[in-house]
């Protein structure tokens, strides 16, 4: 493919001289024992995902009537958070694939965290689509597969429908994306255990390195999928949000109704996600000390952006209210008056100021160098975007068109439960991953090293081996 | 098949396309190179002709295309044709988002699946490496000891080029 | 339970050869399948099959039946029949003519031997077809599991064979010494019961007495006739004859005395376009049913009642040049309103009706001056046919309790009474029946006064009994049983026949007396009898009124009384509309059922005025102690727009303890010991304070505004008046008959059609329809119009679609958390100045599902699970719903319902869903799918009722093309029950029907009035609601809108004058 190198813009690998280095750091804590920190954390999350799992059999026992839904308010922490958790998905295939597109080097040290990411988060937004339904045990009927009921089909007109090919799909090609890129590295650890004579583990990440050697033909057809995966994903990951908007978007409930919905979720997601990432990031750096290969500056790219798309859905929510007034429709500007004044007022303003206020801090160059507080806003970023989509559910169907049906909403321990439990899910997955798995991309920061210094230890006359 | 290879390991990748080029400026074909990273610039080197995975990777997204267009339009025009919300029972516009995603599906999976099977990849297929270092920060220039006529000259070339280690060995592929 | 009356009825099936017998020569070989799908099916039972026999056959049938719903889980097997009975087709429903306890003729639906349905007998001149809720829920007190089941002495159980043989003896000793015997029941229509009660009685010749009695008693009526006319009788009022209703807190719309036959008769004159519209005046204190309705209200103390009539009575004299009674103090309601109402009473004379709810004799007399002043004797008021349907006697009870004190009593036999719990005398006599010899109480089941007796004996439910009823002199109607004997009970009146010697069945007793009394010339008896019997209604002549003469004197005496001015706060007594006197507590259809105006289901409380709640600081749900003489209370609170200032009200009929399970779980206080001997309301030393408790009361509606009057007050003020954001204008459409009869265009009616029409002009879509145009359509479209003038949210759709739909009742827990699961609602929205109870106005609108031929659901259900029929329905598929709830999400109306819960088997939904007792569960409509946790349902125009409707008019005509009877009155459920004839039902598409014309005949006044609710989401709803049309001057019009202006001007800080013209609709709580 291409002949051209793209001119280095900045460093960012520091303080490295050779390629083993960076496989020494990256594999360090693959291959040293588990420390207590790591067991403490994963078996919590673990936990916390237990008692998620125990709220999630409840409900399948008991019935939706567990959750705090009326017959006026029928979604509320369910959709809200499978919105929420298929944003924090989209900023890790927005790094792997739109940053590779645009040959941003500095993705190449924080792609593969990321993309972890984005396989979690759908993981844990797919199970609330399915738990959500009334009846779990027919999801099947989501599917169009000629049956023996008469003809029978699926309602390819329904948002929810669509949903349902979107998400799946999403989550394939993702995880094909993350696994691809995966290769090479478990090729790379798996002759480091080989060199350190530990053949059962070698021969693990044998199979899952699927035999790669790094021959250079490989190697340019390996880099031409993984630029048409990359082109391939980029409308994905837009329509899949896109899509998920629909489910709003095409209703005819004032404050669902509405047009502008779909750019305003991207947005929404990549802010979210890149919020989730920071997070991410500044813990597995910090703990992994790869503070070289994921630098301040990458920590900055990551605030600017989250700067930008918080900026966008700012934009996003006074245009909303702009048309609202604009509308001359007495339904539309009551329902986004309500919002904002509304019963529900306060999670409106909660949204706003974690969504809109927040991360303007990071005009300021000390605040995004500044680890802690980062991390702080970037937990506000999350709470803030969780919120969003609670406000567009909740406050758009409590009061919606008859005041006879308007009623209020509260949410009951077992949703909380599930909540909880969804992230409890996300942080044990991350955990093993980050344990048993290369966190940073070793061929692809290989590249940006430029000028190696000659390694120690190179033997001659080695005979070829077989792992 | 068995194989004599003529090898020169390197250390710096910048090496290796140095001795690349003398290489094949003097003829001699290249019949593979082992790298941790893939090297920019390489591919003229080693003769091979541009993927077609791409050309695969389209007709595998038509053939998406027209499975989801055939699948809706064939169940809501002619199987079961419905009156869904006042809408016609052919509602194009509402065909697009499932069109599209099927489109990226087939296109991304029938994609990866080609490439596994042409670079002949599977779980748990093993690797022959000519150094176990080859996947971590060591560069192999390989050539087909049938295929050269003046052996001095591409070891004098690796000699140069600064390799730190020339040797021969049986490759089975 | 089931297991003893099965064998019972096998039994009996084996014993008797000769049913055998006759079941042979029973068959009729000429009678084809075709005719037991028609009418004729009853037509030939009534003629060949005997009924005794069917009975039999009947019963095993039944509990066959009632062992298949043993199962766990509604009906999952069916037990074929040994026998087939050949009048039963198992799939296709038999029906009944018989009469509720009421006296409302009702058509019984049976499915294989079970009723499952009460619907009203179109047949009667009386009701005109109509039931009301109480008179639905009835059919559930049939299957309630908490009836008594066998005969019982203190707590051990009697045989029935041991019980007469211990009774007989005991009454004919009771004779022999001359003890005095007294028969206590409630009302009873039936000539036949009583000549059977005198035929208990006879025996003890003076001794013994039949004393008639009612829980909330209108005895003052009769007793001021008695006084004025000397005929001491409740007169047949005549609603559709008058052109001025002048009603003094009376509820004759929602639960005075007769309502079914008073809606009837109320509705018939309530069309605009009709040759006249009756005007409606209400002055009460609290805010009835009636009210809600009327065109005019204005509010007055209980106290200040009698005030009111003195001085309408001297209006309506002075007009027509009579003397007028002296000494009364001036007053008058608001506006003058009482010189108003006196013109046009008089402008009326002879067609106008002054009727009074309140139990108090001087009050009544005073109704009947005017009455007789107006010539409405004879027009309005017919004491010539008096009315049969409340006989209750005040001073016989009185007399009969001091008899009790006294220990006078050697028997007392209770017919389906409770006084201990429905009078004021209960905690006397709970006290003196112990001492009573021998007490006996026959009813359904025991309840509070029960306990107390020396014997309990179970009758019979009026579906399982033979009888017959008097609606007034001259309609007569027939009982006959639906169902053999769930339980060892049996009717109260065989009962008293056997211990009055009399044997033989009480079946032949009715048959005996009607054939001597009822039965004239012509057809005989047999044929009259049976043709009777299958129409259950009979007709003879009224009699001619004769002319009456009041005396104003003997009044002058008696009216001094009510000279007072009452007290500051005032204690209102008044009956809901579905639990009414209490009867009917243990009935879970009637608990659920939202009351028309407070919207609370489930529980008990004090209505307290909005003026009086502002000034106390009081807010839904605040517990109050109430005390009202020695005695208090403690009852959350309902503040209450539209009630009169200074009085608080408490329901009756709640706060039973004996009534069964359900009662139970309402609780409650019973509040009819404090009941005054005359009048409705304690009047003085009543004191109201906060406890400081709370309480969560359960509201099918919490919001009774038409937008949020907060965020109105924020931001009219800076923003100017449309942010109010008021949109009841595109909900519902009223106005007021001043506007809508003048031609001028330029009146707020006329102006807003023209908007209307502008603004339909603007709605386009997409697509072209799916449906045809209707001139050629070979298709049916099926349509509902709904007239806004004639509903007066009485709730009577709402139990019946429970009940043909087998709607789950789910109790008050789920309804707080909004999941009540009613197909069908009554919204209930207020207007006017909330502190100015008389500028209250209330309107009622149904609410169930529009059909949209745009459906909103439809298009989301990813399963497609509900669908769109070819003939307009918007379908349900149950079985394929996966519950993903979007279709309710995106519902604009939100009329669909989601199971949120498995209803039919869940713990705590026991005892509250019939579906869940062995017996209850009998009352499920076999032809409409119980549904399981996690699916979605909603109202389905009865798509039951309509299919069935088809096939009958296929095989009527033969030809798959038949269409239904177009201007068939029960194609739904809601439609069929309704007393006003507010629904309008049909094939809209079918040039022939009424509907096709409110569609589409741009001639037709009701397609003038015709709109849909927010018709700008382009919904294409096939429900549509007809403007509704207060009897209102464009005066009076406009004066309320200036009130509500006024209101709205200080609340909100910014001039509100002006608004959309129509009445303008406002927070009211």
């Amino acid at each position: 493919m291409s002949h051209v190198r793209s001119p280095i813009r900045q460093k960012w690998v520091t303080n490295t001289e050779t390629y083993g280095q960076i496989t020494a750091d990256v594999a360090r804590p693959i291959e040293a024992k588990p420390n207590l920190l790591w067991l403490g954390v994963t078996a919590f999350s673990g936990l916390v995902m237990l008692m998620g799992f125990a709220m999630i059999g409840w409900t399948i026992w008991e019935g939706i009537g567990t959750w705090g839904l009326n017959k006026t308010v029928g979604w509320a922490f369910d959709i809200t958070n499978f919105v929420f958790w298929v944003g924090i998905g989209h900023a890790g295939t927005l790094i792997s694939a739109v940053l590779l597109l645009f040959r941003q080097e500095w993705r190449n040290s924080i792609n593969r965290a990321s993309e972890a990411m984005t396989i979690f988060a759908v993981v844990c937004a797919g199970i609330f689509p399915l738990l959500h339904m009334g009846r779990i045990w027919l999801g099947l009927w989501f599917l169009p597969f000629p049956n023996t009921r008469g003809s029978l089909w699926v309602n390819f007109n329904s948002p929810l429908l669509w949903d349902v090919f979107a998400i799946s799909t999403y989550l394939s090609v993702s995880l094909v994306f993350w696994y691809l890129g995966m290769i090479p590295d478990f090729a790379t650890i798996r002759d480091r255990f080989a060199m350190k004579g530990k053949m059962a583990i070698s021969r693990i990440y044998g199979i899952l390195s699927f035999g790669w050697e790094g021959s250079s033909r490989n190697w340019s057809r390996y880099e031409v999928i993984s630029l048409i995966l990359s082109g391939l994903a980029t409308p994905l990951v837009l329509s899949v949000h896109t899509i998920v908007s629909m489910d709003f978007a095409t209703s005819v409930i004032p404050g669902w109704h509405t047009t502008i919905f779909p750019p305003y979720f991207v947005a929404g997601a990549i802010f979210s996600g890149f919020g989730m990432v920071q997070t991410l990031m500044i813990v597995t750096r910090k703990v992994y000390k790869l503070e070289n290969y994921i630098t301040m500056d990458h920590m900055e790219s990551i605030a600017k952006i989250v700067l930008a798309t918080g900026s966008l859905v700012g934009l996003a929510y006074m245009t909303e209210f702009f048309t609202a007034w604009y509308s001359g429709s007495l339904w539309e500007r009551y329902i986004f008056i309500n919002r904002a004044f509304g019963p529900f007022g306060w999670s409106y303003w909660i949204m706003f100021s974690c969504n809109v206020i927040t991360p303007q801090l990071f005009w300021f160059r000390k605040i995004r160098t500044s680890m802690v507080l980062t991390f702080i806003i970037s937990i506000f970023v999350n709470i803030g975007m969780w919120f969003e989509r609670f406000v567009i559910i909740v406050t758009s169907l409590h009061q919606d068109y008859l005041p006879s049906s308007w009623a209020s909403y509260s949410p009951t321990y077992v949703e909380f439960g599930i909540l909880i439990g969804s992230f409890g899910l996300f942080f044990f997955l991350f955990f093993l991953f980050a344990k048993f798995a290369p966190v940073v991309n070793m061929f692809e920061v290989k590249t940006l090293l430029k000028h190696p210094k000659k390694p120690e230890g190179l033997k001659t006359g080695s005979e070829p081996v077989t792992v | 098949m068995k194989r004599n290879l003529l090898i020169g390991k390197y250390w710096d990748p910048e090496a290796v396309l140095e001795g690349l080029d003398k290489l094949t400026s003097q003829g001699v074909r290249i019949f593979d190179v082992f790298s941790p990273f893939p090297i920019h610039g390489i591919d003229p080197y080693l003769g091979s002709k541009r993927t077609r995975l791409t050309v695969a990777a389209f007709i595998y997204g038509c053939l998406g295309f027209l499975t989801a267009v055939t699948m809706m339009s064939l169940i809501y025009g002619v199987v079961w044709p419905m009156n869904i919300g006042g809408k016609p029972a052919l509602a194009f516009p509402s065909f697009v988002p499932i069109t599209f995603e099927l489109t990226v599906l087939f296109a991304a999976h029938g994609m990866v699946i080609t490439f596994f099977i042409v670079g002949s990849y599977w779980p748990g297929k093993r690797a022959r490496l000519l150094d176990i270092r080859q996947t971590d920060d060591v560069f192999i220039i390989a050539i087909d000891k049938s295929k050269v006529s003046d052996e001095a000259a591409v070891k004098a070339v690796f000699e140069q080029t600064g390799a730190y280690d020339i040797s021969e060995t049986e490759y089975v592929k | 339970m089931s297991q003893p009356t099965y064998w019972r009825g096998l039994d009996e099936l084996k014993q008797t050869p000769e049913f055998l017998e006759e079941a042979k020569n029973e068959f009729p070989t000429s009678m084809p399948l075709e005719d037991m799908l028609t009418d004729k099916a009853d037509e030939a039972l009534g003629t060949t099959a005997s009924r005794r026999d069917f009975m039999k056959v009947m019963g095993f049938g039944i509990t066959a039946a009632t062992l298949a719903a043993c199962a766990e889980g509604p009906v999952k097997k069916a037990i074929p029949y040994v026998n087939k009975p050949d009048d039963v087709v198992p799939g296709v429903a038999n029906w009944y003519a018989s009469t509720t306890p009421a006296g409302v003729p009702v058509l019984v639906k049976t499915r294989e031997g079970r009723p499952i349905k009460l619907e009203g007998n179109p047949d009667s001149s009386h009701t005109g077809g109509g039931l009301d809720a109480a008179g639905q829920a009835i059919l559930l007190d049939l299957y309630d599991q908490d009836r008594g089941r066998k005969p019982s002495k203190g707590d051990a159980f009697v045989d029935w064979s041991d019980l007469d043989s211990a009774m007989i003896p005991a009454f004919q000793q009771i004779a022999a010494s001359g003890g005095a015997v007294r028969v206590l029941s409630r009302t009873i229509s039936s000539p036949s019961a009583k000549a059977a009660i005198a035929a208990f009685l006879a025996p003890f010749g003076e001794n013994g007495s039949h004393v008639t009695y009612e829980a909330v008693s209108a005895s003052a009526i009769s007793q001021a006739h008695e006084a004025d006319f000397g005929v001491k009788a409740f007169p047949s009022y005549r609603f559709d004859k008058a052109k001025v209703i002048a009603s003094f807190s009376c509820d004759f719309l929602g639960s005075w005395v007769s309502p079914v036959e008073f809606l009837h008769q109320w509705a018939s004159r309530r069309n605009p376009d009709g040759a006249w519209m009756s005007r409606h005046y209400q002055v009460e204190s609290v805010l009835s049913n009636t009210g809600a309705n009327a065109d005019l209200r204005f509010t007055v103390k209980p106290s200040q009642e009698g005030l009111a009539l003195l001085n309408l009575y001297n209006k309506v004299a002075r007009l027509l040049g009579q003397p007028s009674l002296r000494g009364v103090t001036e007053f008058n309601v608001a506006a003058n309103g009482l010189d108003k109402l006196a013109t046009e009473l008089v402008a009326a004379k002879g067609e106008s009706l002054v009727v009074c709810g309140t139990n108090d004799v001087v009050l009544q007399r005073v109704v009947n001056g005017i009455n007789s002043m107006l010539g409405n004797y004879g027009t309005t008021v017919d004491l010539a046919n008096p009315s049969m349907l409340h006989q209750a006697d005040d001073v016989a009870l009185a007399t009969l309790v001091d008899e009790l004190k006294g220990g006078k009593i050697a028997a007392l036999v209770l017919l389906e009474a409770n006084p201990v719990y429905d009078t004021a005398y209960g905690a006397a006599i709970a006290q003196a029946l112990p001492t009573v010899g021998l007490s006996v109480s026959i009813s359904l089941k025991a309840d509070e006064t029960s306990k107390f007796c020396t014997y309990y004996v179970p009758s019979s439910h009026f579906l399982e009994s033979w009888g017959d009823a008097q609606q007034n002199a001259y309609t007569y109607s027939l009982v006959q049983p639906a169902i053999y004997p769930i339980f060892k009970t049996r009717q109260a009146e065989e009962t008293l026949l056997r211990w009055a010697g009399v044997q033989g069945s009480y079946r032949d007793y009715v048959m005996a007396y009607w054939q001597s009394n009822l039965y004239g010339e012509g057809l005989g008896f047999g044929k009259f009898w049976e043709e009777t019997l299958r129409k259950g209604i009979f007709t003879k002549e009224a009699a001619v009124a004769a002319p009456l003469t009041f005396n104003a004197e003997a009044l002058q005496t008696a009216t001094g009384r009510l000279n007072t001015a009452g007290s500051d706060l005032e204690l209102a007594f008044y009956q809901k509309v579905g639990i009414r006197d209490g009867r009917q507590a243990n009935n879970p259809w009637l608990q659920e059922l939202p009351d028309p105006v407070s919207r609370v289901v489930w529980d008990d409380y004090v209505s307290v005025p909005y003026t009086l709640a502002e000034e106390e600081g009081l807010k839904d749900g605040d517990v109050v102690e109430v005390k009202a003489g020695e005695s208090s209370f403690s009852l959350p609170v309902i503040v209450q727009p539209g009630q009169a200032n200074g009085v608080i009200a408490v329901a009756l009929g709640y706060g039973r303890t004996d009534a069964g399970r359900v009662a139970k779980k309402v609780g409650g206080v019973n509040v009819y010991p404090f009941m005054p001997a005359s009048g409705n309301a304690v009047t003085s030393n009543v004191s109201m304070s906060k406890t400081g408790g709370e309480y969560e009361l359960a509201r099918v509606q919490t919001y009774s505004l038409l937008y949020d009057e907060n965020i109105g007050k924020r931001f009219a003020k800076s923003w100017g008046k449309e942010y109010e954001f008021d949109r009841s204008h595109e909900i519902v459409k009223e106005t007021v008959l001043g506007y809508y009869q003048s031609e001028d265009a330029n009146n707020p009616y006329h102006k807003s059609l023209k908007k209307y029409e502008d603004k339909k002009a603007h709605l386009v879509t997409l697509w072209e329809s799916h449906f045809e145009d209707p001139e050629t359509s070979q298709y049916l479209h099926w349509a509902m119009a709904i007239d806004l003038n004639k509903c007066t949210g009485c709730g009577a759709c709402v139990v019946s679609c429970n009940a043909e739909n087998n709607v789950p009742v789910v109790g008050k827990k789920e309804v707080l958390t909004r999941r009540e699961m009613h197909w069908m609602r009554i919204d209930r929205y207020y207007s006017g100045d909330p502190t100015n109870p008389d500028t209250v106005d209330t309107v009622f609108q149904p609410m169930l599902c529009q059909h949209c031929d745009n459906a909103p659901c439809e298009t989301v259900c990813p399963v497609l699970a509900t669908i769109h029929s070819t003939e307009g329905l918007n379908q349900m598929a149950y079985n394929r719903c996966v519950g993903t709830r979007y279709c309710a999400n995106n519902c604009p109306y939100k009329v669909r319902r989601f199971n949120w819960f498995n209803y039919t088997n869940g713990s705590e939904f026991t005892d509250i869903n019939p579906s869940q007792s062995e017996v209850g569960r009998l009352v499920l409509n076999p032809d409409v799918t119980v549904r399981f946790r996690g699916v979605m349902e909603k109202c389905s125009f009865c798509v039951q009722r309509l299919q069935d409707k088809k096939l009958r008019a296929k095989l009527k005509d033969q030809t798959s093309f038949a269409k239904p009877d177009p201007n068939d009155r029960g194609f739904t459920a809601c439609q069929q029950s309704c007393p006003t004839g507010a629904i309008v039902f049909g094939d809209r598409n079918d040039p022939k029907s009424e509907i096709n014309k409110i569609w589409f005949d741009p001639a037709s006044k009701e397609n003038e009035r015709k709109y849909h609710v927010i018709e700008e989401v382009k919904t294409l709803s096939s429900i549509a609601y007809l403007t509704k049309v207060r009897n209102r001057t464009a005066e009076e019009a406009e004066a309320q809108a200036a009130a509500i202006a006024g209101y709205k001007t200080e609340i909100f800080g910014v001039d509100m004058s002006g608004g959309h013209g129509e009445a303008v609709h406002t927070e009211a709580h």
